[in-house]
């Protein structure tokens, strides 16, 4: 595959998944311009790799995974930019802001877990490749996750 | 997606309004080292060609005088020095033949440093002959549109026109824009922008050939109307059902043609094409410049290698005859030609003719003579800069074809593979539709887009009048803003304009029918010639509800963005905010969809 064929899927990639992608990346930075940052370097790495994909969901699956990637390696970083992020800036009602407060108390593996159960609708098993844990781990995070934010949801886990 | 308190967070977390923009243009710019050489390199050549273009055209500027001063010394032989035959000359302007001589001249090492700055910057390059332009000047062809504009139901009933199936107009502005290229408004065909994208639900779900379905709304910028969704899908046929190709690759490998978004994306699309090809297909391949070529005659589909291999040898250089690439190219059709298959010839060019047939009647006349053998005809238009957009339109329009231009390897998958059995496999031909309107409903319409499909009334019912193809999957989707008459309401909106009784000898009389509108459409089957006619009545009742609102909103917006981008005098309060905001309030976007929302915003940004 020559270079313009993969900057156009990496564009398609990115034009596709751009939202689904930076939400992901938020609930594990709590920060847009870092998540942003995320998933931009998620795409390098989609253009200079041009993986080969049986589906466009094990596309998405991949990207996840190298987002979420990203993500961890910007939190390890010690040169990151601490800015807090503005509730008000994403228009936040005082539910959204309750809600961001107790996400600032778990740690971000648990973020992100909520954000791909509840929000992708992946299924524990998936969220366990992706995560590469087991999915006994990803159930525990999700239930702490859960209590913190007191989202009294069905307990089918 | 569950509802709760995290997903109604996570659903307000919008990236920023530049991030597509800043992303794109950082994986453009990977590779974007620039060493500091190139630019000077790249000048030197400019230099050094326009002195080689004062050589040959000075001698010319001077001719006449050499020709008077008959001193017995020889006159110096330019037709030695040149590919061009003397006859051409004759009535050609000088400028443009030296130009002509010098690139084929010239061409191979000033084409290749022109090459290798294309594959480094990543951005397309000009014609070879570009360099001797000012900057931004193209010469690309349009043809002109005239909007229809608003016709009264009390003297003309009838909307006629024929079906359009072409994406070329949608790909080659979502290229402009992307590029942030000024867009020439004569280059905004509506209906080809609408027909780019999918519609759910309007394939026919029996044998039948054809599924008429219209639906009834309301209209975005203008409050005083109402909309009318009339669409015609066509039934699709499994891949492996499709009838064996007798495909004849028509490539022009003109001077024009050299650039890795011309010839090397032609390369590389086709590549993309014959991998999907069955034992049964038989592939040919004819190039053209200034002379035509059979590269490879009647070889079976599956024998990918070795007709990769001949196209990945082609080269691009000297001037363009296509008139005797055509006739080569439909001789060896019927040569090969598959009775009850898929007959087609494909031309890959960027339409730039100038030697040989080039008036557009001679050339519609020598198509049109030769769509009688039952040839198909399909034009992808490829490149920028020189590209002739009105010779293509029209050469596909009265070969029987389709034409749609590729942009990108993304857009060659498109049409080249994923959608090869509408693009490629016609199941309907001379496909035409009329809408009859009553007076009592319906005071005044207008068509939206089609405006070069326009036909005559009773061209309808003449099967001898040309009309559009339709292929395998193919839907088409024609939108009309109507003004009821006063006091009917369609989809909500109540008519008030008193009716125009400008006609003085004639009196009309309720028909006391409760239709909008009555819409037939005709067609022939691939291999006749006597056409069949399927209508459908248009009834107040028709509002769009489902996958049809879905399908109407879709269309609208596109049809707002579009008469927005060419300051339409009908575009009432249509804008690219409105436009914007009805796409991305559909459910579930498409990747197509999503990337219009991206071209709507990069057109508002301009």
């Amino acid at each position: 595959m020559d270079r313009e064929e993969r900057l156009a899927r990496a564009q398609a990639a990115l034009v596709r998944w751009q939202k689904e992608l930076v939400r992901l990346a938020y609930s594990y930075t709590l920060n847009l311009s870092d998540a942003e940052d995320c998933v931009q370097d998620a795409l390098m790495a989609y253009m200079k790799k041009a993986p080969d994909f049986e589906s466009i969901e094990s596309e998405k699956a991949w990207l996840i995974r190298v987002t979420v990637n990203r993500c961890l390696s910007l939190l390890r970083t010690a040169f990151r930019k601490r800015t807090q992020e503005l509730p008000d800036e994403i228009g936040a009602t005082e539910e959204d802001k309750s809600v961001l407060e107790a996400l600032k108390s778990l740690p971000g593996k648990y973020r992100v877990t909520l954000h791909l159960y509840y929000y992708e609708g992946y299924k524990l098993q998936e969220i366990a490749q992706i995560l590469k844990t087991r999915p006994g781990t990803v159930g525990t995070w999700l239930d702490r996750g859960r209590q913190a934010l007191k989202l009294e949801m069905e307990a089918s886990i | 997606m569950k509802d709760n308190k995290y997903t109604r967070l996570a659903d307000k977390i919008e990236p920023g309004e530049d991030f597509v923009q800043q992303t794109m243009e950082k994986l453009k710019g990977r590779k974007q080292k620039k060493p500091a050489w190139l630019p000077a390199l790249t000048s030197l050549t400019a230099v050094a060609a326009f002195v080689l273009v004062l050589a040959l055209v000075l001698p010319y500027i001077y001719k006449p005088v050499n020709e008077r001063t008959e001193s017995g010394l020889p006159a110096p032989d330019i037709q030695a020095n040149t590919a061009v035959p003397v006859e051409v000359w004759e009535d050609a302007d000088y400028m443009d033949v030296a130009m002509e001589a010098a690139e084929s001249e010239v061409y191979d090492g000033f084409s290749a440093a022109l090459g290798a700055k294309t594959m480094m910057y990543g951005m397309p390059a000009p014609m070879p002959s570009g360099a001797f332009l000012p900057e931004g000047y193209n010469t690309e062809e349009y043809s002109h549109i005239t909007e229809s504009g608003f016709k009264n139901v009390a003297t003309s009933p009838l909307s006629t026109f024929a079906i359009d199936v072409d994406t070329a107009g949608y790909s080659a502005l979502r290229r402009k824009l992307l590029e942030g290229d000024t867009l020439p408004e004569s280059s905004i065909r509506i209906e080809e922008m609408i027909n780019y994208f999918s519609y759910k639900e309007l394939n026919p779900e029996d044998e039948s050939d054809i599924k008429l379905s219209a639906a009834l709304g309301s209209c975005p910028w203008n409050e005083k109307a109402a909309l009318m969704f009339v669409a015609a899908g066509a039934k699709k046929i499994r891949t492996e059902d499709l009838p064996a190709s007798n495909l004849v690759l028509l490539v022009d490998v003109s001077g024009s043609m050299d650039s890795p978004d011309k010839l090397g994306l032609v390369k590389r699309s086709l590549a993309l094409m014959v991998k999907n090809l069955r034992a049964c297909d038989r592939v040919s391949v004819v190039t053209y410049s200034g002379r035509e070529k059979v590269v490879l005659e009647g070889a079976p589909g599956d024998e990918y290698t070795r007709i990769m291999d001949e196209i990945n040898a082609l080269n691009a250089s000297g001037y363009t005859n296509g008139e005797k690439g055509i006739v080569m190219a439909y001789e060896l059709a019927e040569k090969y030609f598959v009775k009850g298959g898929n007959n087609r010839v494909i031309i890959m060019t960027d339409g730039d003719y100038n030697v040989g047939v080039t008036s557009e009647a001679e050339l519609v006349e020598l198509i049109e003579q030769k769509k009688q053998t039952g040839v198909f005809l399909s034009v992808l238009g490829f490149g920028m800069g020189n590209y002739k957009d009105s010779k293509l339109e029209m050469l596909a329009d009265r070969g029987n074809g389709t034409y749609a231009y590729i942009d990108s390897i993304t857009e060659a998958r498109k049409v080249m593979v994923e959608e090869m059995g509408a693009s490629f496999f016609t199941v309907a031909k001379d496909v035409k539709i009329q809408v009859e309107f009553n007076p009592d409903y319906v005071a005044s319409y207008r068509l939206i887009g089609y405006e070069n499909r326009a036909l005559n009334d009773e061209d309808f019912a003449d099967d001898t009048k040309d009309g559009g193809e339709m292929g395998s999957g193919h839907t088409v989707v024609a939108l009309y803003e109507v003004i009821p008459a006063q006091n009917a309401v369609i989809a909500g909106v109540t008519g008030t304009q008193a009716e125009d009784s400008a006609l003085r000898y004639q009196t009309r009389t309720s028909s006391g029918i409760e239709e909008i509108a009555t819409v037939s459409l005709r067609y022939k089957q691939p291999d006749k010639d006597v056409s069949e006619l399927m209508s459908l009545a248009v009834t107040p009742d028709m509002d769009a509800q489902g996958a049809g609102l879905r399908n109407m909103q879709l269309a609208s917006a596109i049809a707002e963005f579009g008469m927005t981008l060419r300051n339409s005098e009908n575009r009432g309060t249509a804008s690219f905010d409105m436009a914007f905001k009805t796409v991305q309030g559909l459910d579930s976007l498409t990747n197509e969809e999503t990337e219009l929302l991206y071209l709507i915003s990069k057109a508002r940004g301009k």
